[in-house]
C-alpha cells in the first residue's frame, strides 16, 4: 500500500468511524414514532398491523391538563390494543412548538395530531392543504358533541380541518380576605364601582391588580380585551374592522388607569411574575383562565373569588360575557392511508366523548369546546375555585375572544411595547389606537 | 489609578457574578419566598427543588444527550475546520473568493433556514436523533470555527512550513507531525466556542428531536417553565445544574480562550 493510499484509508476509516458514533448516539429510547409523518406505519395499517399515530403536545404531564390527556391517551390504547397506538410526543415550551409544527407542514411533514391556537387572521395552516379534512367523518352523533357556532368557527373555505376543542373563559379572581380588609363587600358590577374598588385597596395599602408586559402581555390583554368589549361590544377586534377608533383610544385610556393600580413589576414582568403577586396575596385581583387553578395553594383557596366581568351598565355587552382564550383545536396531517385516517378520527372521537370532556375538566381543569353537562356536585367535588369558575364561566350570555389572539402575527409581537408606551406615558390613548392599527395592517 | 482598577473589577463582578449568586440563591427558596423577598436569602436551606428536578424528569440522561451533542458537533467542526484552515497556508486558484464565501456563512441568519434544515434532516432519516442535530450544530457552526483555527495558523511562520518540506516530509505529514501539534491553541478556542454555544443551543434542539431519548438539558428547563405552569425556583435549579458545565469549561480553558482569540494579533 502507497503511502498515499494509507492516508486516504486512515481518512475513511476516521469519517466511517464518525459517522458510526454519531449514528449510534442518535439511537432513540424508543418511546415514540420516529417518522412525524407516520408514512412508514402505512403499510403496516394495511398489512394489518397496529397503526401508530404520534400526537405533538406541550402538555406536560407536569401539568394538570398533561395527566389528564395522559389519562385518556393510556386508556384509548388499552381499548385498542394491537390495533391502535397513540404515542405523545411532548414539546413543553409553547411558542417554539407552535413554530415547530408550522416548520413541520411547511417541509411537508405534518404531525399526525397537534394542537394550536387558532388565529382567523393567520390561516396559513388551514390553507396549506396538509390539514385532514373532517367533513366527510362529522356524522349526527359527532356534530352533537360541538356547538354550531365553533364548528362554523373552524371551518376554512368550506373544509373542517381542525376539530373544536378548548376554549377556555378569561375570568376575575380576587382575593375575598384583601377585599374585606379594605371594606369592599362583593365584586363590583359596573367598571366605576371597580375604579371605586381599586381605591380603596390602595388606601388600604393593597395592590389592586396583577398586571404583566412581557411576553404576550396576557393579564394585561384580558383587561383590554374586557374594557374595550364593555365599550364597544363583543364585535370590537372582528377581523377586518380598524382599530384606530374612539373607543380602542377610550378603552386604552381606561388601561393606563389600570396601570397606576398594579405592582411596580408589572412592567417588564412576565406570566409568572403577575401570577404570583396574586397568588401570594400581593395583589387583590387577577384576570386569567382556569389555567391558574392549578396553581393556588390548599391555603389559599378558601379565600378566592370568581366573578364576570363588570361592564359600563350601558348594554353594549350583556352583564356576565367573557373574554376567552383563542380556541386551540386538534388537527391531523392528510394521511395517504385510509386505515390511518380513519384511527385518526377514532381518536378524536374518543377525546371529544363526554366521558373523556369529563375527565379534562374535572382532572385536567380544562375549559372544552364539546358539550358537558356537570352536576352542581360534580363541579364542586372539582375544587372550591374550580367549582365558582365552572359556574360563573357557563352563565355567560356572550363572549370575545382576547385581542392578542386574534391579530396579525407583526401586530401580537408590538402589542406589548405598544402597551408599555402607553403605561410610561410615552403614548396617549389615541396614539395607541392608530399605532396598534397600523401594526395590524 | 489603582484604585480606579479595582473599582472597575468591583463594578464588573458585580455585573457578571450577582445574577448568578441570585439564581443559585433563588434555586433554594419556594416560590411564595422568592416572590414575597426576592433578594432575601433562603428561609430554609433546602435541596427540595433539586430534588424535583431529578425526580421529575430524567434530567442524567438529557445531561448526557446534552453532552454527546456538544462533544461530537464540536469534533466533528473543528476537525473540518483545521483541514480547511490548513489548506488556506497554501496558495491556490480563488482563495480569497472561496474564503468569502466559507466565512460569509457567519452573517447568515440560522432561523431563515429552519425549514430547510428540518427537511434535509428528515429526508436522510435523522430526524428526532443526535446524530442529525449534531449534524447541523456542526455545519452551522463550521463558518466560525475556521474563521479561528485559520486566524491562529495565520500567526504560524511559513519558515516552519518551508523547514518541513526540505526535510522530505509530505503535505499530509507536515499536518499532522507539524502543523496539527503547534495549531491546538486555535483548535481549543474554537472547541470551547463551539461546545458552549451546542450546549445552550434550544432552537434546533427543539424542532429536530421529539421523543424523550433525543431530548436535550436546554429543551428540558422549558418542562419547568411551560405556558401552564411556571415554577421558578425549580426551574432556576435546572438552570444551575444546566450553567455549571459552561462555567467549569470557561473557567478551566479561559487561559486558551484568550489566547487563542489574541493570537496573530502581533506578528
Amino acid at each position: 500500500m502507497t503511502r498515499k493510499s494509507k492516508w486516504l484509508g486512515a481518512g475513511a476509516s476516521l469519517v466511517l468511524a464518525a459517522s458510526l458514533v454519531l449514528t449510534g448516539c442518535g439511537s432513540k429510547s424508543g418511546d415514540a414514532g420516529s417518522s412525524p409523518t407516520g408514512s412508514a406505519s402505512s403499510s403496516e395499517a394495511s398489512s394489518g398491523k397496529e397503526i401508530d399515530l404520534t400526537m405533538l403536545s406541550s402538555w406536560s404531564t407536569d401539568t394538570e391538563r398533561g395527566k389528564a390527556l395522559k389519562t385518556i391517551v393510556d386508556k384509548f390504547n388499552q381499548e385498542n390494543a394491537g390495533k391502535i397506538k397513540v404515542s405523545v410526543d411532548i414539546n413543553p415550551d409553547w411558542p417554539s412548538y407552535q413554530e415547530k409544527v408550522k416548520t413541520m407542514i411547511a417541509a411537508n411533514q405534518t404531525p399526525d395530531l397537534f394542537n394550536y391556537n387558532f388565529n382567523p387572521n393567520d390561516l396559513s395552516r388551514q390553507q396549506s392543504g396538509k390539514l385532514l379534512d373532517f367533513t366527510p367523518y362529522m356524522d349526527a352523533e359527532w356534530k352533537a358533541r360541538f356547538s354550531e357556532q365553533d364548528l362554523q368557527a373552524m371551518t376554512v373555505d368550506g373544509k373542517l380541518t381542525s376539530i373544536p376543542f378548548e376554549k377556555a373563559g378569561i375570568l376575575f379572581y380576587y382575593n375575598k380576605e384583601l377585599f374585606t380588609k379594605a371594606g369592599i363587600a362583593e365584586f363590583p358590577k359596573t367598571w366605576d364601582e371597580f375604579f371605586q374598588a381599586c381605591d380603596k385597596l390602595k388606601a388600604a395599602g393593597i395592590t389592586p391588580i396583577s398586571l404583566m408586559t412581557a411576553d404576550d402581555a396576557w393579564h394585561t390583554t384580558n383587561a383590554f380585551t374586557y374594557l374595550a368589549a364593555s365599550i364597544a361590544g363583543t364585535s370590537v377586534f372582528e377581523p377586518g374592522k380598524s382599530l384606530d377608533t374612539p373607543e380602542v383610544a377610550k378603552a386604552a385610556e381606561y388601561l393606563k388607569k389600570l396601570f397606576d393600580n398594579t405592582t411596580p413589576d408589572a412592567l417588564g414582568g412576565n406570566y409568572s411574575v403577575s401570577s404570583n403577586n396574586f397568588l401570594t396575596g400581593n395583589s387583590a385581583m387577577i384576570i386569567d383562565g382556569p389555567w391558574l387553578i392549578g396553581s393556588i395553594k390548599e391555603d389559599m383557596a378558601s379565600k378566592i373569588g370568581v366573578a364576570a366581568a363588570p361592564t359600563f351598565g350601558d348594554g353594549k355587552v350583556q352583564p356576565g360575557f367573557t373574554v376567552t382564550d383563542a380556541y386551540t383545536p386538534w388537527a391531523a396531517g392528510v394521511q395517504k392511508d385510509k386505515n390511518k385516517e380513519q384511527a385518526i378520527v377514532k381518536f378524536l372521537k374518543f377525546m371529544t366523548s363526554e366521558e373523556s370532556s369529563k375527565t379534562f375538566t374535572l382532572e385536567g381543569h380544562i375549559l372544552l369546546s364539546t358539550k358537558l353537562n356537570l352536576s352542581a356536585d360534580e363541579a364542586n367535588k372539582s375544587g372550591p375555585v374550580m367549582g365558582q369558575y365552572i359556574q360563573t364561566n357557563s352563565k355567560s350570555p356572550e363572549s370575545i375572544v382576547n385581542i392578542v389572539r386574534t391579530l396579525k402575527p407583526g401586530a401580537i409581537s408590538k402589542l406589548p411595547s405598544i402597551i408599555e408606551k402607553l403605561a410610561l406615558g410615552k403614548a396617549s390613548p389615541e396614539e395607541f389606537a392608530k399605532e396598534l392599527q397600523a401594526a395590524n395592517q | 489609578m489603582k484604585g480606579f482598577r479595582w473599582l472597575v473589577i468591583v463594578l464588573f463582578l458585580l455585573v457578571t457574578l450577582v445574577p448568578f449568586l441570585w439564581l443559585i440563591l433563588a434555586s433554594f427558596k419556594t416560590s411564595s419566598e422568592l416572590f414575597s423577598a426576592p433578594f432575601k436569602l433562603p428561609e430554609h436551606w433546602s435541596w427540595d427543588n433539586y430534588r424535583s428536578v431529578l425526580e421529575s424528569h430524567p434530567i442524567p440522561k438529557y445531561f448526557f444527550n446534552s453532552l454527546i451533542l456538544a462533544v461530537s458537533s464540536t469534533i466533528l467542526a473543528v476537525a473540518i475546520a483545521t483541514l480547511v484552515s490548513y489548506a488556506f497556508m497554501y496558495k491556490f486558484k480563488f482563495k480569497p473568493g472561496l474564503l468569502l464565501l466559507i466565512t460569509f456563512g457567519i452573517f447568515i441568519p440560522t432561523n431563515a433556514f429552519l425549514v430547510p434544515y428540518y427537511f434535509i434532516v428528515n429526508w436522510i432519516g435523522l430526524y428526532d436523533s443526535l446524530a442529525g442535530v449534531a449534524l447541523v450544530y456542526a455545519g452551522v457552526s463550521l463558518p466560525l470555527s475556521i474563521l479561528i483555527v485559520k486566524t491562529y495558523m495565520e500567526s504560524i511562520q511559513h519558515e516552519i512550513l518551508e523547514a518541513s518540506f526540505i526535510d522530505g516530509a509530505s503535505v499530509h505529514r507536515t499536518f499532522f507531525n507539524v502543523i496539527l501539534p503547534i495549531s491546538y491553541p486555535g483548535m481549543t478556542t474554537a472547541s470551547i466556542f463551539l461546545m458552549i454555544t451546542a450546549w445552550n443551543e434550544l432552537l434546533f434542539a427543539n424542532l429536530l428531536t421529539q421523543s424523550e431519548g433525543t431530548r436535550t438539558l436546554q429543551v428540558a428547563i422549558r418542562f419547568f417553565l411551560s405556558t401552564f405552569s411556571a415554577n421558578y425556583p425549580v426551574a432556576f435549579a435546572a438552570m444551575v445544574i444546566a450553567v455549571l458545565p459552561t462555567i467549569l469549561i470557561y473557567s478551566l480553558l479561559s487561559e486558551k480562550i484568550i489566547g487563542g482569540l489574541t493570537a496573530g494579533a502581533v506578528k
